[in-house]
């Protein structure tokens, strides 16, 4: 394995890890209720 | 005794009685739009549908059926409103 | 959450168009951050407020409202909050109240509601510069008095003037903490309340304070008891016996809280106010002609249409410095990975170029926003729902669905979310299921990227625009009977009341509007920077890998006579075609061949179900990766022009002929629900029947009509 192929392994697996991760937290987050959008919703409408 | 409805743009009238147990009232009666109340009717919508009609110093939107329930008084002896306009 | 530096907690109460955000925005200097509250989907806007002394309180901005008998989730977040029912919040220790000087009585009817509940008070007459030039003058002492004692201050957070005096007010009643001065209630309803408070405590357990009590007999809304937790089985007989004792005191109980209230206020208020010689307002004239019969669409239409074009034609500078960024960096960046080519592969292809063709579309994000954020700051957003209602009612819906549908415009996610504002559950899920049909900014990139590339040279700006219009308009020309069809027929929905205030036109503060506008390009950015780059690695793996290099000499064998360019640049595209994503697009290209869609193109719409933005890094993959990783290389734009069909019966042909442009163009308005909005619209309605059906629904549509489009035009071309 030369040194390349571990550091393009490397980035695609934390992308995916990453990914993977944080669409977890969305369904936990929807699960308990709250946003379940990527958007941070600081785009929502001012009241 | 008229409804609201039926009232032509620029018309004032006084509130004589309105529904409190539906929804639209009771928004309008948080706005302060109560029996004995002066308001008037700005204008209708381009399209026929919804009314503006302006009391207490502010302007509300106002579907025509739901207008229908607001029955005004709109005999002359109306007070003249503020000049103040918003 | 409150953090824990900052100790205290001051909520930020008032009627809509108050100014009550400009305030919010002058008191927190811009510290702000954005949260949520658990079990809510109300954002929690909140911020560090300096008091002067050295005191830092958390300032937090309820959402505007004119009651507290809420009519929606939203509002009743605001009762929530002051109530401190909102779990890891605690209650707040005092309340800042906005009101909006020119109008003083409407506005203390949600102060005195807000007395109710017995918290320190800080009132402060906004828009006071206005109420100057109507000729009003307010005595400010007579009614701090009047109230109970309260510091009572004008300002005008447009102009900045009476800040100052707000924090050092807000430090007074944190340490006085004097509480605004309660309404008087009849001897009957306040045997009624407390008949109603006892039996709801029985039942429940909990003690009922008297604010409490009033929710619970003066609204017809349940909210209140469910959260007690006081059943209808067991609230239906004290409730009715107190409206009964309420109503034999003279008072409809629907009607006695702002009964009692106006007219303690009228007494109050008594000598407060003076009116004398004014201007006349602005905003009656400037109705006349906006709110017009003939007119006021005619405004209306070119308002909307001039929105369309200035983010169309102001963002193309920018879009294209931005695009020479990304090529600059590229061209630095990639010669100094040559002896890596799957590394060079990687970040110049993948990252710069994944990412890069996905930034490019910033300046358009932005415009957008901005024309969102003057149109709200103006007013001129509740006439457009004035003039629209009349559409929406047809639909079954009322103008309030205006404003989602329109910020759908900029994501459908937020959209959704802003439905909360309509009451009738069955009109809030017909709204929400339409709103998806709204080209939402993911498909700008899309939009421009086709126009840009193919219509534009070919056909000229003028067509590039009117398509670029068009595209907006294919997904209403759909919702329009789609949402017809749901609440007539499907859900059934009853006519929707529709109660709305048209509130002064006044100049939209820049800096207010501006700061909203970067936080919403922040946010753009920073979804650039993480979820689209990371899918971007993804879908560049899925398009590099597995490699090969026998491909390589059998394509050097089978093609002797080529250049070494144009074996190249087979040997590239048979790399692509053997990937892993290659070879999932070629399964599933035959269901969109009827469309005109190459593999690549079905790549492409496959892999941007997670974000919509990342078909356009998916091409820049998928094209790039194929097409060569030179430094200088050619932009998205002209490998496009240039692919062509390899094999078939179209071979040879273009494969971003018009109508197959046009047909991806369609697909995309009308099927473009991104992942998250599928998952956000699950929860808003509580299951995901409705989702998938929205899901499934738009996706066979747009199935169909790209078919359409593209099996007419390419006949007709």
């Amino acid at each position: 394995m030369n040194l390349e192929a571990v550091i393009v392994g490397a980035i695609v697996g934390v992308a995916v890890g990453w990914l993977v991760r944080r669409w977890l937290a969305a369904a936990r987050r929807r699960k308990a209720g709250g946003c379940a959008g990527d958007c941070g919703c600081s785009a929502k409408l001012k009241k | 005794m008229t409804p609201l409805s039926q009232l032509l743009p620029g018309q004032f009238g006084k509130l004589a009685s309105l529904n409190p147990e539906r929804g639209v009232d009771q928004r309008l009666m948080a706005l302060g739009l109560l029996p004995g109340m002066v308001l008037k009717l700005v204008r209708k919508a381009p399209l026929g549908d919804p009314l503006a009609i302006e009391f207490g110093g502010q302007v509300v939107s106002l579907r025509l059926a739901e207008a229908d329930n607001l029955i005004v008084d709109v005999s002359a002896d109306c007070p003249i409103p503020r000049p103040r306009q918003p | 959450m409150s953090t824990p530096d900052a100790g205290l907690l001051v909520a930020l109460v008032g009627n809509p168009n108050t100014g009550k955000s400009t305030l919010f925005n002058a008191l927190t200097g811009l510290r702000q951050r954005v949260g949520n509250y658990p079990g809510v989907t109300v954002a929690r806007k909140s911020g560090t407020c300096d008091l002067g002394d050295g005191q830092k309180v958390e300032l937090v901005d309820l959402p505007g409202l004119y009651s507290l008998a809420a009519a929606s989730p939203d509002e009743q977040v605001v009762i929530d909050v002051l109530s401190g029912h909102i779990a890891g919040d605690r209650r707040p220790d005092a309340v800042l109240i906005v009101a909006d000087a020119t109008n003083l009585i409407r506005n203390l009817f949600l102060a005195s509601q807000v007395a109710e509940l017995g918290l320190p008070v800080v009132l402060v007459l906004n828009q006071a510069d206005v109420a100057q030039e109507q000729g009003l003058r307010i005595d400010t002492e007579l009614l701090s008095r009047r109230l109970g004692g309260v510091p009572v201050i004008l300002t005008s957070a447009w102009k900045g003037e009476g800040i100052l005096e707000v924090r050092r007010g807000l430090a007074a009643a944190l340490t006085r903490r004097a509480p605004l001065r309660r309404v008087v209630w009849p001897a009957e309803i306040v045997a009624a309340l407390a008949d109603v408070a006892q039996a709801a405590s029985a039942d429940t357990g909990k003690a009922i304070p008297s604010a409490d009590a009033q929710r619970l007999l003066f609204d017809t809304n349940v909210s209140t008891a469910e959260r007690l937790g006081w059943t209808p089985e067991r609230r239906e007989k004290p409730l009715r016996a107190a409206r009964e004792r309420v109503r034999n005191c003279g008072y409809n109980p629907m009607a006695a809280e702002p009964l009692v209230h106006y007219a303690w206020l009228r007494t109050a208020l008594e000598g407060v106010v003076t009116e004398g010689l004014g201007k006349a307002g602005r905003t009656s004239a400037v109705d006349r002609l906006l709110l017009h019969r003939v007119l006021g669409p005619v405004f209306f239409l070119g308002i909307m249409l001039g929105f369309f074009a200035s983010v169309f034609w102001l963002a193309k500078f920018p879009m294209d410095w931005i695009q020479l960024g990304v090529d600059w960096t590229k061209g630095v960046v990639a010669p100094s990975l040559d002896p890596y080519p799957m590394l060079q592969s990687l970040v110049a292809d993948g990252i710069i170029g994944g990412v890069g063709a996905f930034l490019v579309f910033l300046p358009q994000i932005l415009i957008l926003f901005l024309f969102i954020g003057i149109l709200e700051d103006s007013g001129y957003m509740a006439r457009a729902a004035f003039i629209m209602d009349r559409l929406f009612s047809w639909c079954g819906l009322n103008g309030k669905s205006f404003v989602p549908m329109l910020s759908g415009f900029a994501c459908a996610i937020p959209s959704l979310l802003s439905t909360r504002t309509i009451e009738d559950p069955k009109a809030r899920l017909a709204t929400a299921f339409v709103v998806p049909f709204m080209s939402c900014s993911a498909r700008f990139p899309v939009y421009a990227l086709m126009c840009a590339a193919f219509i534009g040279p070919l056909y000229g700006p003028g067509w590039e625009s009117l398509v670029m219009v068009g595209m907006h308009c294919v997904g209403l020309v759909f919702a329009v009977p789609t949402a017809f069809v749901l609440t007539r027929l499907v859900l059934k929905v009853k006519p929707q009341p529709f109660v709305l205030e048209l509130p002064r036109y006044q100049l939209p503060k820049p800096r207010d509007v501006v700061w909203r506008m970067w936080q919403n390009a922040a946010e753009f950015v920073s979804k650039a920077g993480t979820v689209i780059f990371a899918i971007t690695i993804v879908v560049w793996a899925l398009s590099y890998f597995p490699r090969d290099a026998a491909v390589a000499e059998r394509i050097r064998a089978a093609h002797p006579t080529e250049s070494a360019e144009l074996v190249r640049a087979r040997v590239q595209a048979a790399h692509v075609e053997q990937s892993y994503m290659g070879r999932f697009g070629k399964a599933v290209q035959p269901v969109f061949d009827p469309c005109g869609f190459d593999w690549k193109i079905t790549v492409g719409v496959l892999a941007s179900f997670p974000a919509r933005e990342v078909i356009v890094s998916t091409l820049g993959v998928t094209y790039s990766v194929g097409e060569g990783a030179e430094a200088d290389s050619q932009d998205l734009r002209k490998a496009m022009q240039d692919a062509k069909w390899p094999e078939g019966p179209r071979a040879g042909t273009p494969i971003f002929s018009l109508a197959a442009v046009l047909a991806l163009m369609v697909f995309f308005a009308l099927c473009s629900q991104c992942g998250p909005t599928v998952a956000t619209l699950a929860q808003e309605t509580g299951g995901w029947k409705w989702a998938a059906a929205s899901f499934v629904t738009m996706t066979v549509l747009a199935w169909m009509v790209s078919m359409v489009v593209y099996q007419v035009i390419i006949r007709l071309t």
